[in-house]
């Protein structure tokens, strides 16, 4: 799956593929962030300070790859970490988004029940 | 509530009423009233209708009054024997007494977050017996203090808040800020051994001053949520108001900024919460660290509280906005339900209305954009805001990181990726459901959600087919208006006048027509709002050729669509079009139901066999040999079959993930075969919205017993 159709899944998940492009990809630009700070902030608290540190220096004085290898080293399932931090984060904007539209409906339907009628 | 709007009791001034209140005890008369304010709480912890007793209750707030200057200083140091379930029990208990040791943390636990004034007492929990000494009415205008009091809100998020608020504010008057008091008394205590007879005292005054106000927003938020949790009466209804669009922004825009404070104090109370937490644990892991997790809890639970408010501020805005557009569509329902229309006029109405519900989408969509963004700024900045707070230097090194070497983000990216391809929209709590209930509008609202976004849920859907079953409804998917609508729409194409020469409908060709038009109403208007506009526009008379018209100018629309998504919309579309448009053809011409010969096809093109080796070819390319094997199964269905559901949706892809690698084509092979079409068209276009994993078994168990 590539980049693009994992994207499109995304929207289409969080029913937002009828917003302008601009739109979509300020959108999915901000989840990137979001999913970057959640999954630095589990990175974080699965590291002790000793490896904290030596991430300190690499990112200094190392390549991204020994910088990765650190982080898998000291958290073997960090692949799966990160998919779940996603995954989640997903799911609970979908669930956030359901749960607005229900809303909106309530509020629309309690104002004009005559118009449904 | 900001520290700095906080009066800082003098010590001096505390210890003067601290002392005060061991002028007129001895010792000996201290610890008796300790035992009896004990045993009243053993009592009351045992015998839950003691709360009700006027003189048990009166006796313990005596206690409670005399002993406020003590506690923190005198208070005997019990074991602490008991497990924490019992503690709070009888916190809760003794909160419902008036004790203020246990009162404070009780309201922190709603709002602010405190600390325990005793070591050994227990934070009370979140749960309540209910019989708490409230004396607030909910929506009262008067709290009872001579102040006006919580306006007649009916709304019982916003009622549980102006509560908080007037608590807030006797808690000001009172010249107090408890949360900053008691965590200072903490600190006192643990550094200097200061008494804490002056933060003591001004929680007993904060706390009177609470009750004068009549309020007790404490119970009040439990009330409200196990109501909700319960499925309990309804509160009030929402009150009679239709804000209109500018007022509803500017309430918006308040709760945004209410939303910010929320946001932030989540992370301070995080950020807190490690700390003092580290700094305490060995000492006073048990009293420390649940206040702070305490105020933790509270700051998460009021932020979803604001969250909540805050998307009910955004569907108001999006009603109030809406609510032009909905008068409008509504005068045009009722004046195509009177009828005498002329062609020109119901043109212009169609065209109208296609408009209104392109705007009305739009704005659904747009709120949705708007409040997806949200979502994610008030988690990105809770957690920023935390790591910012207690691990910069570190953050900013993978920041860092990532800016210099994107590559290393490339594990991001992958779980983007993968949680885009197997996430599904459940099991996760939502930050927004809290306040309002979605319980309330799937019990009550009926059957669609945002149907008019293109959004509906599952439940909902299955909801409506089986009322659809019982006869509830004509036309699947179709409110009664609706399917009116679509009824004398399909009606004006049917009837109109045709071009000369053209072959005269028989009542079977027309009713066919109709069929179509009514049963792809929703389809074809809701995903292009123009199709029905080229139908009625259409320069050709023969209704058969103007829908084939229509398909074909979606046919080549698909051809430069791009969008992947747009295209599996219109994939679906086209695929239920098609059905259709063939079946009524014909019916036109053969009278046969279904058009499954093995001869070339209308207008030529592959043979159905040859269409077989393609389709079955495609699935294995697709799923590999396995996927393909189990697909075998469809030849033994019979090879028109499996050409009806090629024709009826040309994305094989699509109907090998909708059909869970041929399981539900084996259900399917009892049906008839038009409704074999119907089926398998139904099941792509809710595959289409829902997802293989939204789309339950039950939901595609559904749709082929609808069509058994």
């Amino acid at each position: 799956m590539d980049d693009n159709t994992a994207n499109q899944d995304v929207l289409e998940k969080l029913s937002l593929n009828d917003l302008p492009e601009a739109r979509k990809n300020e959108i999915l630009a901000q989840l990137d962030q979001l999913v970057e700070a959640q999954v630095a902030l589990a990175i974080s608290e699965k590291l002790d300070e000793a490896t904290q540190q030596k991430l300190d220096d690499l990112v200094d004085n190392g390549t991204p790859e020994q910088v990765l290898e650190v982080i898998k080293q000291n958290i073997p399932d960090y692949d799966a970490m990160v998919t779940k931090i996603a995954e989640n984060t997903i799911n609970e904007l979908a669930n956030n988004k359901d749960a607005v539209l229900a809303e909106v409906e309530r509020m629309r339907t309690e104002e004009a029940p005559a118009s449904t009628e | 509530m900001s520290e700095t709007q906080t009066p800082e009791p003098t010590p001096s001034a505390g210890m003067d009423k601290g002392l005060h209140k061991l002028e007129v005890t001895t010792g000996s008369e201290v610890a008796s009233m300790f035992d009896e304010r004990d045993r009243l709480r053993d009592e009351a912890a045992a015998t839950p209708s003691l709360h009700n007793d006027a003189d048990h209750r009166k006796r313990m707030l005596e206690l409670n009054s005399q002993l406020s200057g003590v506690d923190a200083s005198m208070a005997p140091k019990t074991p602490d024997t008991k497990t924490e379930s019992s503690q709070t029990d009888i916190g809760g208990a003794a909160y419902a007494m008036g004790d203020s040791s246990y009162l404070i943390p009780k309201i922190e636990g709603a709002s602010t977050g405190s600390a325990s004034t005793e070591p050994n007492k227990p934070v009370s929990g979140p749960e309540d017996d209910g019989t708490s000494d409230t004396t607030s009415v909910p929506g009262s205008t008067d709290g009872g203090d001579g102040e006006p009091g919580t306006p007649n809100s009916s709304d019982p998020a916003e009622m549980v808040k102006e509560s908080v608020r007037q608590a807030h504010e006797a808690h000001r008057q009172a010249g107090v800020d408890n949360g900053n008091n008691v965590r200072d008394f903490q600190e006192r205590q643990n550094n200097d051994g200061d008494p804490a007879g002056p933060v003591s005292d001004s929680v007993r005054q904060a706390n009177d001053a609470h009750r004068q106000a009549g309020v007790d927003y404490g119970n009040n938020v439990r009330d409200f949520q196990s109501r909700q949790r319960e499925g309990g009466p309804e509160l009030p209804p929402p009150p009679d108001t239709t804000p209109t669009p500018e007022a509803a922004k500017e309430a918006l825009a308040a709760l945004r900024d209410e939303l910010n404070a929320a946001t932030t104090r989540l992370a301070k109370a995080k950020d807190r919460n490690d700390s003092i937490f580290s700094k305490f644990h060995r000492k006073a892991k048990n009293e420390s660290g649940l206040n702070d997790q305490g105020e933790l809890q509270a700051a998460s639970d009021h932020l979803k509280d604001v969250f909540a408010r805050y998307t009910r501020g955004l569907a108001g805005v999006v009603v109030a906005e809406s609510r032009p557009l909905d008068g409008e569509i509504t005068d045009i329902r009722a004046k195509v339900a009177a009828g005498d229309l002329s062609p020109e006029e119901g043109q212009r109405l169609t065209a109208r209305m296609a408009e209104l519900m392109t705007q009305k989408q739009a704005l659904a969509i747009d709120a949705l954009g708007t409040i997806t963004q949200e979502m994610m700024a008030a988690r990105y900045k809770v957690d920023q805001e935390q790591l910012a707070l207690k691990k910069g230097k570190f953050m900013g090194k993978f920041r860092e990181l990532w800016t210099k070497h994107p590559a290393a983000r490339a594990g991001i990216s992958f779980g983007l990726m993968a949680a885009g391809a197997v996430g599904t929209a459940t099991g996760i709590a939502p930050l927004a459901v809290g306040s309002f209930a979605l319980r309330r509008s799937l019990g009550t609202v009926g059957t669609y959600v945002g149907v008019e976004g293109g959004l509906r849920k599952g439940a909902e859907v299955l909801g409506e087919r089986k009322a659809k079953k019982e006869g509830e409804a004509k036309i699947a998917g179709l409110t009664p208006n609706e399917a009116g609508w679509a009824e004398g729409l399909a009606n004006d194409i049917v009837d109109r006048p045709q071009a000369a020469g053209a072959e005269v409908l028989s009542d079977e060709q027309k009713a066919e027509h109709r069929r179509f038009i009514q049963e792809n109403y929703k389809e074809l208007f809701r995903d292009e709002p123009d199709s029905l506009i080229s139908i009625l526009r259409g320069s050709e008379a023969d209704p058969s050729k103007v829908v084939n018209s229509l398909l074909e100018d979606k046919l080549e629309r698909l051809r430069v669509e791009s969008d992947r998504t747009r295209r599996s919309k219109y994939v679906a579309l086209v695929g239920a079009a098609v059905v259709g448009a063939v079946s009524a053809e014909h019916i036109m011409n053969t009278k046969d139901t279904v058009p499954v010969t093995d001869t070339p096809r209308p207008g030529g093109g592959p043979s159905e066999t040859d269409l077989n080796n393609a389709f079955f070819k495609g699935i294995e390319q697709k799923h590999g040999p396995s996927a393909a094997a189990d697909w075998e199964h469809l030849k033994k269905m019979g090879d028109s079959n499996a050409k009806a559901l090629w024709d009826s949706n040309p994305d094989h892809d699509q109907i090998a993930k909708a059909f869970d690698g041929g399981k539900w084509m084996n259900e399917l092979k009892d049906l008839s075969p038009e409704d074999q079409l119907r089926a398998a068209k139904k099941i792509g276009i809710q595959f289409d919205s829902h997802g293989t994993k939204a789309l339950s078994p039950e939901s595609l168990q559904d749709i082929v017993e609808y069509y058994k």
